[in-house]
């Protein structure tokens, strides 16, 4: 993908839909930002006309425009924040449901942190650029354009001097600064680093230091570092102190005001007040610039990402909602690689029905792939995964989560009681109902235990109760033992077989445990093979 | 050890060290300056107007305010810089002398905190915080000033009010926007809490509730959220409105007092127009200013906590002299208390005996190993090495007596060879190979062609938990102190490598005092202490 730019907010098909229902509440907004600042230049020109025709008439005036300024602010910033929260839901939302569409490939491959910032950080960042853009441009460009409009046409063009302190200082905010960022930043940066960590490792290191008699030379290093951080700190914020110092001088009005007198100290009175009441014209606006538009290229980068994401492919679905009988789950010639290994190779099987299946092999064979990839989480690269000879990527998506329970490795739950974990995959059943489920998962815990107190082997059992609450008609589970102790393990295997035999369940479960396997009425084991295609 | 005994008042001692305190009081004295010339250039201004003067002193007046303003803002930066120095300075100072029971995690985050955070802050006050603090309010004070020479004391009066209640005015609106923007930041963490539980638990989420219901159960919390987003947003709007009435407050207020009064000069109304706007544009930062005080007290604060740590009073090197006795180590401990798990121990220890201090974990077993070499004082009772009080001899004393191992080895980044040599500054590589070896280190050595001079990374980080251990164990056995002190120190280590450890130990001399969570027969005690608290 190119490099995001601000066109595409509004370009970009995925981004774009989801601005467009913000988008005439953040074009009122900007209007209404610009009517505000303009109200104020019209409510000084009446201060203006007040100097030639001094009577109450233009300071009422005066005073309503000022009033109608705040009220256009005030309703500018309403529309910004309502806009910027209407999009930033729709986007939230169109984030969270792409990801829970995604392959679970693609979802591992993202990284846990990356996908966090992405849903947090880089939202906020993304939509707090939407709602500040419209002012900043009202700010930035319509105002100073009114102002030196009216300069130019009430006193001439030889007023325009009186912009000169604005623009040197926009001048060092816009070019010299990040110039500077650019050149020393990451110096800075490594300065102020470094004497960070010389206290972390000094009052990590005091006790040792002590005990060994060595305090004053630890002291003595860290006075060293001490002095190198002022000294190279010195040393950069010298380079720029001096032209920070002027950028904030000329931005006092002191500057502008004494190049207005000069201009037009030899014209009338009028001439002179309307000299100096614009003349700050692009001095706002270069305040606001030394603030920092930092956030437009942090917003734009944050896009970059949102969009990448979007635009990476989901699962592939279907409409079918009806199967036909009998449910007879078959791999047909499938194929599928991780990196340049084939780990499937065209296999094909038939999983009997009313069967339950172990798979085993070797870490690394593929065992879990093969679960997400039989229940739809990814797709094959060639070949089929039919249910009762429909191919499931040809089925609805929510027909196919009630088809296939998956039950992942590692005993996740979610912070809240077993009772909501559970109700998760069974909203409607009863407390009795998941009462006896967790018993035939060998738990016996009050439903309302907080879920994340539990243990390793307990939780993974909570994964395990949800087999005896769903209808699905093919389950799968991934390693469901492997917290477990022997006699519990075999007492489970004992309930799934049972589950599979009388209620015509298709029952898959992944295993290390070569003896559990052997409980199981068929076996599929897999096979561990290198890049060039070997078996091992 | 050179530090005297100081014992300083905690009263005069403010915040900041003295240095700093100097060079905070230029800087303000310059935006003093700063605000005077240029509350100065604005009146010339205003009578250069009222009297049609020609340029010259309204330039000269202003350049020298610009002037001033550069030279302040600079000196603000550097001194910005400095004083940072001057704090991270003063807080290895007082660290120094903090005694080491201090040095708990907890505290240790607070410093990390504040060698990270506080102090990088503590940067922008004298080029930020100063100017919103001293030249905002001084600017329409001494226009102020300046109108009531310029006109009358009426309308000075009369700017006076208005610029307060407009100050006031901004000062509130300003509180109840930054409350908003806590709420809509608080709102934005909740939301985002929940979006990121769903990433946390996709997995999950996705085969146990389906695609369907996964995202319902989300928009729950999110649409709460949105709620209380939309009354944020419209408290807002109204803090916006009467913020922005209250910056233009002055001016029209002004105005409209003008022209009901009967003032007719054109040219005394725009100097008074102009005077006027100029001491109310700085209200605004002036407000948010008094709005960040607190945080910037509470900064000072930390920083107070860190700098202002408890420290125990040491003999002066020649005092110490004087006592010294016997070369006898015999160690006793008498009628220690210390709360709140020491309660009167009583022990004495004979040199050469290998002493074991066991008891269920809270007990104050590292407690007691702890004030053996003074990390801080009983509360009640003494401890004496060669029948010196602890707190009667010098640190160095004490610490030349001592080796110690804790049960988290700090290893320092750097070679193997410096890590050890800690234990003895003039050891030659001979003598720390030789050391390395018997601390079963052997086969770490032997891994890099630098032998004892390879790096073990970042704070040790090249090592495991058992070989950090053993480079400690090292580090302790080189010193050969009369006295040695293991916490837990094999904790870490398998059976064998810790009976090879214990094989050396025991042909040491020295008095061993030891705490382990293992069977303690391989260490062969000739005494216990038993704690039970």
């Amino acid at each position: 993908m190119s490099k995001p730019n601000l066109r595409c907010l509004i370009t970009n098909p995925l981004i774009g839909l989801t601005l467009q229902p913000a988008l005439p509440k953040l074009l009122a907004g900007t209007l209404l930002s610009s009517l505000s600042g303009l109200a104020t230049l019209a409510a000084f020109w009446c201060m203006v006309q007040l100097i030639s025709d001094i009577s109450a008439y233009w300071v009422i005036t005066a005073i309503i425009l000022w009033l109608l300024s705040a009220a256009f602010s005030a309703s500018a910033s309403w529309l910004a924040h309502d806009a910027e929260a209407a999009f930033s839901g729709k986007l939230r939302r169109q984030v969270a449901n792409h990801l829970t569409r995604l392959p679970a490939s693609t979802l591992s491959g993202q990284g846990d942190q990356s996908l966090r910032s992405l849903v947090s950080d880089d939202i906020a960042k993304l939509h707090h650029m939407v709602a500040h853009l419209p002012s900043e441009i009202a700010n930035l460009a319509v105002l100073p354009l009114a102002s030196i409009t009216l300069l130019i046409s009430m006193v001439g063009p030889e007023t325009l001097w009186v912009l000169l302190p604005g623009l040197i200082a926009s001048l060092y905010y816009l070019v010299v600064v990040p110039r500077i960022t650019a050149r020393d930043g990451a110096a800075r940066m490594k300065v102020m680093g470094e004497v960070i960590s010389a206290v972390d490792d000094y009052a990590r290191g005091i006790r040792v230091n002590r005990i060994y008699g060595r305090q004053s030379g630890a002291l003595a290093t860290y006075h060293d570092s001490a002095e190198r951080f002022t000294n190279s700190m010195v040393m950069w914020v010298s380079k720029v102190a001096t032209f920070a110092g002027i950028a904030v001088a000329l931005l006092q009005a002191v500057a502008t005001f004494a190049i207005a007198y000069l201009v037009s100290y030899d014209q009338n009175t009028i001439i002179l007040a309307a000299t100096l009441f614009f003349s700050l014209a692009i001095v706002t606006p270069a305040l606001r610039l030394g603030h920092g538009l930092d956030y437009v290229s942090t917003g734009k980068s944050a896009m970059g990402r949102i969009i990448k994401l979007l635009q990476t492919p989901a699962l592939p679905t279907g409409q079918l909602t009806q199967l036909g009988t009998p449910p007879i789950l078959a791999i047909k010639d499938a194929e599928y690689s991780i990196g340049k290994v084939k780990t499937l190779d065209k296999l094909n099987y038939i999983f009997e029905p009313s069967t339950m299946t172990a798979i085993t092999g070797p870490s690394g064979a593929g065992k879990t792939t093969l679960l997400r990839i039989l229940a739809g989480l990814e797709p094959l690269q060639k070949g089929h995964i039919q249910l009762a000879q429909t191919d499931i990527s040809q089925l609805d998506e929510q027909v196919r989560h009630e088809t296939f329970l998956l039950i992942p490795q590692g005993a996740d739950v979610l912070p809240a009681t077993v009772k909501e974990n559970l109700r998760l995959s069974a909203p409607n059943a009863t407390d009795e109902q998941l009462k006896s489920a967790l018993i035939t998962a060998q738990l016996d815990i009050d439903l309302n235990t907080d879920a994340q107190i539990l243990s390793g082997g307990e939780r993974q059992r909570i994964g395990i109760a949800r087999v005896f609450l769903s209808p699905a008609p093919v389950i799968l589970l991934d390693e469901p033992t492997s917290a477990l102790d022997q006699i519990k393990a075999t007492k489970l295997i004992e309930s799934l077989e049972h589950l599979a035999r009388n209620q015509d369940k298709t029952i898959i479960i992944v295993t290390h445990d070569k003896a559990l396997a052997t409980k199981a009425s068929a076996h599929l084991e897999l096979k561990r093979k290198t890049a060039s295609g070997e078996l091992l | 050890m050179s530090i005297a005994v100081n014992t300083p008042d905690k009263k005069t001692i403010a915040i900041l060290p003295p240095i700093a305190r100097r060079r905070l009081i230029t800087v303000s004295i310059g935006w003093i300056l700063v605000a005077a010339l240029e509350a100065i250039a604005y009146t010339i201004l205003a009578l250069g107007i009222i009297n049609y003067w020609p340029p010259k002193w309204i330039l000269i007046s202003a350049g020298a305010a610009v002037f001033a303003t550069v030279l302040v803002n600079r000196l603000g930066y550097l001194t910005g810089v400095r004083l940072a120095g001057d704090l991270y300075a003063a807080l290895g100072q007082s660290l120094a002398r903090t005694k080491l029971s201090w040095f708990t995690n907890d505290h240790r985050a607070q410093i990390a905190h504040i060698a990270g955070q506080g102090i990088p802050g503590f940067m922008s006050i004298p080029a930020h915080q100063l100017q919103n603090f001293l030249h905002a309010p001084c600017i329409p004070l001494f226009l102020i000033f300046g109108i009531y020479v310029l006109v009358s004391l009426d309308v000075a009066l009369v700017a006076a009010a208005l610029l307060t209640l407009s100050l006031i005015t901004q000062f509130l609106s300003q509180k109840a926007l930054g409350h908003a923007d806590a709420r809509r930041h608080d709102t934005e963490a909740k939301t985002s809490e929940a979006t990121i539980e769903l990433v946390d638990h996709i997995e999950l989420l996705r085969t146990a509730a389906g695609p369907v219901r996964t995202i319902e159960r989300i928009e729950h919390r999110w649409k709460n959220q949105e709620k209380a987003l939309i009354k944020t947003n419209k408290a807002a709007a109204f803090a916006v409105f009467i913020s922005s009435l209250a910056s233009i407050m002055p001016i029209a207020g002004m105005a409209a007092y003008l022209i009901f009064t009967g003032f007719n000069s054109p040219t005394a109304i725009l100097a008074l127009l102009i005077m006027i706007s100029r001491a109310a544009a700085p209200l605004g930062d002036l407000a948010t200013a008094g709005l960040s005080i607190n945080d910037l007290r509470a900064s000072l604060n930390n920083y107070k906590a860190a700098t202002n740590t408890p420290i125990l009073p040491e003999p002066t090197t020649a005092q110490a002299n004087v006592q010294h006795a016997s070369d006898n180590h015999h160690i006793s401990v008498q009628g220690v208390s210390y709360a709140p798990m020491l309660n009167n121990i009583n022990v004495n220890i004979s040199i050469g005996s290998r002493v074991l201090v066991t008891g269920p974990s809270g007990s104050g077993k590292s407690t007691l190993l702890e004030l053996l070499m003074r990390f801080d004082d009983p509360t009640q009772g003494h401890i004496t090495i060669n029948g010196i009080k602890l707190n009667e001899m010098t640190y160095d004393e004490l610490a030349s007596n001592i080796a110690f191992v804790p049960q988290d080895p700090i290893v320092f980044t750097g070679t193997l060879a410096d890590n050890i040599r800690i234990g003895k500054p003039d050891a030659s590589d001979k003598e720390i190979e030789d050391i390395a070896k018997k601390s079963t280190l052997s086969s770490i050595i032997d891994r890099s062609p630098d032998g004892i001079h390879q790096s073990i990374g970042q704070q040790g980080s090249a090592l495991s938990g058992g070989e950090r251990q053993r480079v400690a164990l090292a580090r302790a056995l080189i010193k050969n102190a009369p006295i040695l002190i293991l916490d837990e120190a094999t904790a870490a280590l398998d059976e064998a490598t810790e009976q090879e450890i214990i094989n050396v130990i025991h042909d040491l001399s020295a008095t061993i005092i030891f705490v382990t969570h293992r069977d303690p027969s391989i260490w062969q005690p000739t005494q216990s202490i038993y704690l039970n608290s």
